[in-house]
């Protein structure tokens, strides 16, 4: 479905990504793991069209997207949940949900997805009409996360997705991506709770210092003893 | 080696300066050269507040105090300018202390039009108050010749005046940003909260940094009221000329920074007595029309002034000459 | 005598009660952990001791003096340092956002230039001295919060979710950093919902759940109470 050849990518004169190659296939659950600052929220920048990237291409559904600029990315299906939330913080709830929905395809079912996210997240319902920079920072979370549900993708992409949960949520949590997955919506998850993760992803990419070390069947990674050392804290 | 370049050319450039009075006999030359130092100095002062995110429309209040002040204790007490610069800045430091009640209270635009408000009244109270002031009219200072009385034959005397107010205010503008002061300020106006948190003391560090820009441009107004002669409520009070003006040559120059200011006004101040000269006399307000399309230009390509255009070029220049920038 | 002294401490936004009667104490030195489901008022109640938001009720003493009323500028100056959860670096390179707050400690801007490389090296940022935090990682960010909090020399520092966006070998990486700050005189009270971090240096654990403490002991005793397991912990190990 995602298909990434050879991307390089610079801040500047630093190079961040390097010759990185990956696949993400329709209706799985892949994760991109490795350290703090290896690249992983640029990759994610790079498929969203807000970083342009000097080497390679990547392909959506076999159709290029190099060059695409970002609003027209989220109408391929596309969706981002980015790191750090980025919400609108003087609007309401209920509008940032809503602004996640602005495609046209999006913005037919807006008012049932609604329901859906209201749903999976009933605080949210609470405080809909509460400004989301007066959230708590795990609603915000939700709030994120909500609002990527509501661009109805066919490809999500969360970064660092249980961030600010408490546990029993973000357990909720991994559990309800597999439920996504279940409905046919493609799951590209970056991660740091690489336990959880490893539950739920079918498949795994380590990345390191920009470049891709390691991939395979999860359970093949989770095995792996160097990956056990760095990631897993064992 | 290569730093000594810079300084050169400093000099080089101060020295041209200070020449130009020498080789410019017209008087219009000159004046436009004065009012450019002027319009320096009130920039830089204008741009201390503007370190904490504030945007004041009324510093013509401050200039027609440090006027009016200056000038009244010469007229009618016979003081000398020099010794009314303290009673200029005693004036002004209540004003802006007055002022500072609604600088802690009112955020953003509302403090902007609390500075308008202040202004206007000390305006009405400037026009009513005639046995001082000589209401509209204005007053008109005596032609007694001599350095104690601010006084000279010719422009010049004003220019090299003019000059060391802008050298001066720019420096202690400079020194302000580069001071803990200046760090609390840029915090404060970036996130008020947060740096509370930290201990920056917000209503303090406001309030101080309105003080300097106040009493700083009450002394540029007792210098032009002894250059212009005459005090009229409707100029000294201008929002044009001295709450608007300043505003704009450093929202054109690039807001907040240190150079900023100078090159706005630099740029702005030939420009806007071009304009008031052509275009005026075909219609009344013409030059605002320019001034409009000038601020809506650099607000839309560049939103951080004509500095942040010349930025690259130093940074280039800077390579160029071998100064890598890393003596901190 | 203790360090914070929180006394029937009580917050409502409208009709949520935020932080409802909280009572509790703080001795100097401790490592304290605070755990709570999202939205239990962990965020709040260290607004209320950071002074950001005012109480409606209760006492709050830091050494013994009342700090009710006092404005959160004098609070940081008193010693209290806090971090953001959602992090708030100003508009600045990072070595500027932590000379900010040595700024308060000394009016002297080569001292302050120092003091602030000084903690950046500490916190392994020195090499982003110069650059803009919007160009660093979040994990980065939070980071220059805890920098810019030490840079007050705090007493008492709060320190809300510093390790989130960390993978479990990076947190035990930084958890000695906890300990050397104890060591060197300052007590912490942290949020964090990684429970490893939590076991592993927390002396004593908080626990909140709809704006009021519900238990309260070694991290061993709250991670095996009834009511934690169920409105925290989810069922089962966390770990697997
Ligand atoms: N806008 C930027 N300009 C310059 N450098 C940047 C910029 N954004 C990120 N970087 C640098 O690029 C590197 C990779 O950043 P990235 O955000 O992709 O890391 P990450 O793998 O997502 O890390 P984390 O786990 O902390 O989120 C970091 O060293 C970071 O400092
Ligand atoms: N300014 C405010 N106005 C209205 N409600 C608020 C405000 N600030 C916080 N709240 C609400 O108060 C509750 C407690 O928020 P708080 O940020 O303290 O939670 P928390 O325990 O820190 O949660 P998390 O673990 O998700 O960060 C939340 O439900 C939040 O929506
Ligand atoms: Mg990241
Ligand atoms: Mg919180």
């Amino acid at each position: 479905m995602l298909n990434l050849k050879g991307i390089d990518c610079f801040y500047g004169d630093f190079q961040v990504l390097r010759d990185l190659s990956l696949k993400v296939e329709a209706g799985q659950i892949v994760a991109l793991l490795g350290p703090n600052a290896a690249g992983k929220s640029s990759t994610l920048a790079a498929i969203s069209g807000a970083l342009p990237y000097t080497k390679g291409e990547i392909n959506f559904c076999e159709k290029p997207i190099k060059g695409i600029k970002p609003e027209k990315v989220v109408d391929l299906g596309i969706a981002l949940v980015p790191e750090g939330r980025k919400l609108f913080q003087t609007l309401t709830v209920r509008e940032n949900l809503e602004l996640g929905a602005y495609s046209r395809h999006a913005r037919e079912k807006r008012g049932k997805t609604l329901q859906q996210v209201y749903e999976l997240f009933p605080v949210l319902k609470d405080r809909s009409s509460q400004t989301a920079g007066s959230l708590s920072g795990g609603e915000q979370q939700m709030c994120a996360i909500g609002r990527g549900l509501m661009a109805q993708p066919r490809l999500l992409m969360i970064d660092e997705m249980s961030l600010g949960l408490s546990p029993i949520l973000a357990k909720q949590m991994f559990t309800m991506v597999q439920e996504i997955a279940a409905i046919g919506i493609t799951i590209f998850l970056v991660e740091q709770q690489v336990h959880h993760t490893m539950r739920v992803a079918d498949y795994t990419y380590i990345i390191e210092k920009g470049h891709i070390t390691m991939s395979g069947p999860t359970k093949e990674i989770a095995a792996n003893e160097h990956v056990k050392k760095t990631y897993l804290g064992m | 080696m290569k730093k000594y370049t810079l300084w050169i050319a400093g000099g080089l450039g101060a020295l041209l300066l200070l020449l130009v009075p020498l080789y410019f006999k017209s008087t219009f030359v000159l004046h436009i050269y004065t009012l450019t130092f002027f319009y320096i100095g009130l920039t830089a002062a204008w741009n201390i507040m503007a370190y904490g995110g504030n945007l004041s429309l009324g510093h013509a209040s401050f200039f027609a105090i440090g006027a009016y002040v200056g000038a009244l204790l010469y007229v009618k007490l016979g003081i000398s300018p020099w010794i009314g610069l303290t009673g200029a800045v005693a004036a002004s430091f209540v004003g802006g202390m007055i002022l500072s009640m609604p600088l802690i209270r009112l955020r953003g635009p509302f403090f902007t039009l609390a500075t308008i408000a202040f202004t206007e009244v000390l305006r009405l109270i400037a026009i009513d108050w005639r046995d001082l002031t000589h209401g509209s009219a204005g007053l008109n200072i005596p032609f007694d010749l001599g350095w104690l009385n601010l006084t000279f034959k010719s422009g010049a005397p004003f220019y090299y005046i003019a000059l060391a107010l802008a050298v001066g205010s720019v420096w202690l503008s400079r020194w302000v940003r580069y001071s803990a002061l200046g760090y609390h300020l840029r915090a404060a106006a970036s996130d008020d909260q947060a740096a509370e948190a930290l201990g920056v003391d917000f209503n303090l560090v406001q309030i101080t940094a309105l003080l300097i820009s106040a009493t700083l441009t009450a002394v540029l107004g007792l210098f032009y009221a002894f250059y212009s002669y005459v005090l009229e409520p409707a100029t000294l009070f201008s929002f044009e000329l001295f709450s608007l003006q300043p505003a704009l040559n450093a929202i054109i120059g690039g807001m907040g920074t240190v150079w900023g200011p100078v090159i706005g006004a630099v740029f702005m101040t030939p420009l806007g007595e071009f304009l008031r000269f052509y275009l005026g006399t075909i219609q009344q307000g013409l030059n605002y029309v320019v001034y409009g399309i000038i601020l809506i230009m650099t607000v839309r390509f560049f939103p951080g002034g004509i500095l942040s255009l010349l930025t690259p070029l130093g940074v280039r220049f800077k390579r160029w000459i071998g100064d890598t920038g890393d003596n901190q | 005598m203790a360090l914070l002294t929180v006394k029937n401490l009580t917050k409502k936004f409208g009709g949520l009660v935020a932080v409802h009667d909280m009572t509790f104490d703080i001795e100097p030195g401790e490592i304290v952990g605070l755990i709570g489901p999202n939205g239990a008022g962990k965020t709040t109640l260290f607004n209320l001791i950071s002074g950001i938001v005012h109480a409606d009720q209760g006492s709050l003493m830091l050494a013994g003096k009342s700090l009710i009323g006092m404005r959160p500028c004098h609070r940081s100056r008193a010693g209290i340092g806090r971090t953001f959860q959602v992090v708030r670096p100003f508009d600045m390179n990072v070595l500027e956002n932590v000379m900010v707050p040595a700024l308060t400690r000394t009016r002297d801007t080569s001292k302050a230039r120092k003091a602030a490389m000084e903690v950046l090296e500490m916190m392994g940022l020195a090499e982003f001295a110069t650059r803009s935090p919007g160009n660093l990682t979040l994990a980065q960010r939070k980071r220059i919060e805890v920098a810019r909090a030490l840079a007050t020399q705090p007493k008492l520092l709060l320190l809300d979710e510093v390790l989130a966006g960390l993978n479990p070998t990076e947190v035990a990486e930084n958890l000695p950093l906890i300990r050397q700050l104890r060591d060197t005189g300052v007590t912490i009270l942290f949020i964090e919902h990684l429970m490893d971090a939590m076991m592993a240096v927390a002396e004593r654990v908080l626990v909140m759940d709809q704006g009021a403490l519900i238990c309260c002991g070694t991290p061993r005793e709250v991670t095996s109470d009834e009511c934690v397991i169920k409105a925290y912990l989810g069922e089962e190990d966390p770990q697997c």
